[in-house]
């Protein structure tokens, strides 16, 4: 066991990376499973944040601006160039309505005369399907407005805006269906796990990758290939160390999870939780793969960090655990299929489904496919290091070395 | 001076992982941002087609003008089609249907033909889910039909007089779009361009590994190069100045070269001011060389270990500037309103405002105050730097 220890030793003598990758990543998934809050689950509605500028004082411009608020995140925004662009900007407002002033008289004239109709003007911070629907029900209730205005000919505009006000309260009668017993996983525990894809694949990466580079330099493996202990028992010391450390880092991570989020979990079926975790788990094994992989190309700390923060970068976005793959292209969600993480996602997605999850097929199908991608990092990592172990151990070498000393 | 110019330029360009971080990562995830945002850019707007479940109660013809409203949504001649209706027997089937998930929701008309709805409950995703966009626009569109109906019905059964116009009775049908959209802001706004200027906060950070490695190398405490350098001839300022100079020079073309890969070869856009934004770079290498400086100069922490500590920085730094994703995004502007200091303070985040104020705003104001904020950032990064350098003591009995 004398490797395994000086294996441990190496990690736990470079304190930095464990609290950089581990804690500080770790934070960094905190962060964001905080910055989420979970929607009460009758919350069906996707509504962007409004502001309405109204600078008409006309009964139908209030009707209006009521109407949006009671249908919307009302945010309040001064009427100047400079605040508009500011909450455009900081998409404090997704969407500005801007009622010109004199609005209300001359809808009602046009209505009366059949010329065409004012407009209100729209600001669209982003486009997306939410904003989309708000500008279809600023122009359902001007619709409305107008055909009590082409029926009422001779009722002031108080009369239609109320009669407008009355229909347009009308709603269907949602229910939102519960299709599981237990209540579903709150989404900050959700996303901080997503994000966990990122901090586990980085820190077991880097801190496997660290050991592992210092066993494999070539002045170490020679003097640890000199010694009694066949080469076979010190590999799989190494790796041993290294699954320690995949272990620490995996129980760190999802212990802060529980720690932090363990509030919003009450309720939740413990299977489900679990199997959460277990997937975690084996997306860890590809970190371990990864770190292998890693330590055996260099033993260059600079450009390890930096392979294991590229490829974490480009799985965690590829594999949609950043932004959502029903946003991007079709070829850019096929291509997501070739990352791991996309699976661990699905996985994670499946555990936690709201018609049950736990421990499915599904999540183990996907977990499956993980270990495959683990499984195959792995054998290239193998493959390098025997490349590596054959050039270094070669009689040529050393003889062509021994010869030049004699010659000298 | 001249020859550490010369010097530290010429080592750092040999340094195979300095170039990787701070030439190659920018260009790889900027690339990688490219092929997953064009996608964006173009399909994203289209609303999905919805799977929904019709169970029809009604008596007689009271169904009839919700089955017209269904086909004309369902219609796929008629442009896009935004429902996919499937009519089944009872509430059973439509509930074995929603529970599966393959359909998101069912309407039931109950005898008068009044519809109601049922959703399938909300499920966590990164930023805004299809899901939870198809609920919504689902609910809508019924909505708009009660709300049509509801003033329709008032007129008949209150002022039956006025259906003696057909004005009315065309209006009942008819949609006018009452909205024009106003474009406020300098350039158009697409949201994915953030994520590049996010990209270019990130990049500034890691470009100050030059700066790291030019300082350490001069450092007596902290390399044997340092050691063997600081018992030279040349002046410790000299060799400063000449390593901060060129680990400048370094970190700026650099930038430079991922700003052009970026607006020239992905083609996004930087709201016409490309001289602005090479302005911007020069100050953001400034400031990366400082930060670099300040981190290799701090006496307790071990080389190597430094490229760990920038790392990690960098990253937490540049999730507040809203790199990794859509929530990170949210978050980050959570942040901006809520905490502006923290902001502030972020050298990620205002290099990042740099582009976004450029691309955003119409006058430069918030451009120039954007890089005051940055150059109050090098100066303190410099001070703090200087009073590590200065007097240290390196051995002593």
């Amino acid at each position: 066991m004398q490797v395994f220890k000086a294996a441990l030793k190496a990690f736990f003598r470079h304190p930095i990376y464990l609290l950089v990758y581990v804690v500080w990543l770790s934070c960094m998934g905190l962060f964001m499973g905080m910055s989420v809050t979970d929607a009460p689950s009758e919350e069906y509605l996707e509504r962007p944040n409004v502001a309405v500028i109204n600078r008409d004082g006309g009964e139908l411009s209030k009707g209006l601006a009521s109407f949006v608020a009671d249908n919307s995140v009302v945010v309040d925004i001064e009427d100047s160039e400079r605040a508009l662009q500011d909450a455009v900007m900081q998409e404090r407002a997704h969407y500005v309505v801007i009622i010109p002033e004199g609005f209300s008289a001359d809808f009602a004239k046009a209505a009366a005369d059949g010329t065409t109709m004012p407009e209100v003007q729209t600001v669209v911070s982003t486009q997306s399907a939410s904003v989309t629907m708000m500008d279809n029900l600023v122009n359902e209730y001007l619709n409305v407005s107008k055909t009590y205005s082409l029926a009422l000919p001779d009722a002031g505009q108080d009369q239609i805006v109320k009669r407008t006000n009355t229909a347009m309260g009308h709603s269907v009668e949602v229910n939102v269906v519960q299709v599981a017993e237990a209540p579903p996983v709150s989404n900050a525990f959700l996303l901080y796990l997503q994000f966990a894809s990122y901090t586990i694949l980085l820190s077991i990466a880097v801190c496997s990758a660290v050991v592992m580079s210092r066993f494999g330099s070539e002045e170490i493996s020679r003097r640890t290939g000199a010694s009694p202990i066949p080469r076979l028992s010190a590999n799989l010391q190494i790796a041993a160390a290294s699954f320690v450390i995949m272990l620490v880092c995996w129980a760190f991570v999802s212990g802060l999870g529980l720690a932090v989020f363990g509030s919003k979990l009450v309720g939740v079926d413990a299977s489900v939780i679990a199997s959460g975790l277990l997937s975690l788990f084996v997306y860890s094994l590809f970190g371990l793969a990864f770190g292998f992989f890693v330590g055996q190309l260099t033993s260059n700390e600079l450009v390890m960090n930096a392979a294991s923060n590229i490829v974490g970068l480009v799985t965690s976005f590829l594999g949609g655990v950043w932004i959502s793959l029903d946003l991007v292209g079709e070829p850019v969600a096929t291509i997501a299929k070739f990352t791991p993480t996309y699976y661990y996602n699905e996985a994670l997605h499946a555990a936690f489904d709201v018609s049950g999850g736990g421990f499915t097929s599904e999540v183990f199908v996907n977990l499956g496919v993980v270990c495959l991608f683990a499984l195959t990092v792995f054998a290239i990592g193998l493959a390098i290091s025997r490349i590596r172990a054959g050039k270094m151990g070669s009689w040529k070498g050393l003889s062509t070395k021994a010869s030049l000393q004699s010659a000298a | 001076m001249w020859n550490t110019f010369k010097y530290t330029v010429l080592s750092i360009v040999r340094e195979r992982g300095v170039v990787f971080w701070v030439i190659l990562f920018p260009i790889i995830l900027a690339t990688l941002f490219n092929v997953m945002f064009k996608g964006m850019d173009e399909g994203a707007f289209e609303l999905p087609m919805i799977p929904v479940a019709i169970v029809d109660a009604s008596e007689g013809n009271a169904g009839d003008s919700f089955h017209t409203t269904m086909d004309a949504l369902s219609d796929e001649k008629n442009g896009e089609a935004l429902l996919a209706p499937t009519y089944v027997k009872n509430s059973d089937e439509a509930y074995r249907m929603l529970k599966s998930g393959e359909t998101v929701g069912t309407i039931t008309l109950d005898a008068d033909g009044w519809p109601s709805l049922e959703l399938s409950p909300g499920e966590g995703d990164v930023g805004v889910s299809m899901e939870q966009v198809k609920r919504t626009v689902l609910a809508d569109v019924v909505d708009d039909y009660c709300r049509s109906r509801a003033a329709a019905e008032d007129i008949i059964t209150n002022d039956p007089t006025a259906l003696a116009n057909p004005k009315v009775i065309d209006s009942f049908t008819e949609r006018t779009e009452y909205t024009s959209a106003l474009a406020i802001t300098h350039s158009k706004t697409k949201e994915y361009v953030r994520y590049f200027y996010a990209l270019l906060g990130f990049a500034a950070l890691m470009a100050a590994m030059v700066g790291l490695t030019a300082v350490g190398a001069i450092q007596p405490n902290i390399s044997p190069l340092g050691a063997r350098r600081v018992v030279g001839g040349t002046g410790r300022s000299r060799m400063l100045v000449g390593a901060i100079a060129a680990s400048w020079v370094i970190s700026f073309s650099a930038l430079l070269v991922a700003f052009a890969y970026i607006r020239f070869v992905l083609g996004v856009e930087f709201g016409g001011r490309e001289g602005a934004c090479v302005l911007g770079l020069a100050v953001a290498a400034l400031m990366a060389t400082s930060l670099g400086a300040l981190i290799g100069a701090i006496p307790a922490i071990p080389y190597n270990a430094k490229s760990g500590v920038l790392t990690g920085l960098t990253c937490l730094l540049s999730l507040f500037a809203g790199l990794y994703g859509t929530p990170a995004l949210r978050l980050a502007d959570q942040i901006a309103n809520d905490a502006p200091w923290a902001a502030t303070i972020n050298p990620a985040k205002q290099v990042t405002d740099l582009f976004y104020s450029l691309y955003v705003y119409t006058d430069m104001e918030p451009f120039f105050q954007t890089i005051c904020v940055l150059l109050v950032i090098t100066l303190v990064f410099s001070l703090a730097a200087a009073l590590f350098m200065r007097r240290q003591r390196y051995a002593s009995l």
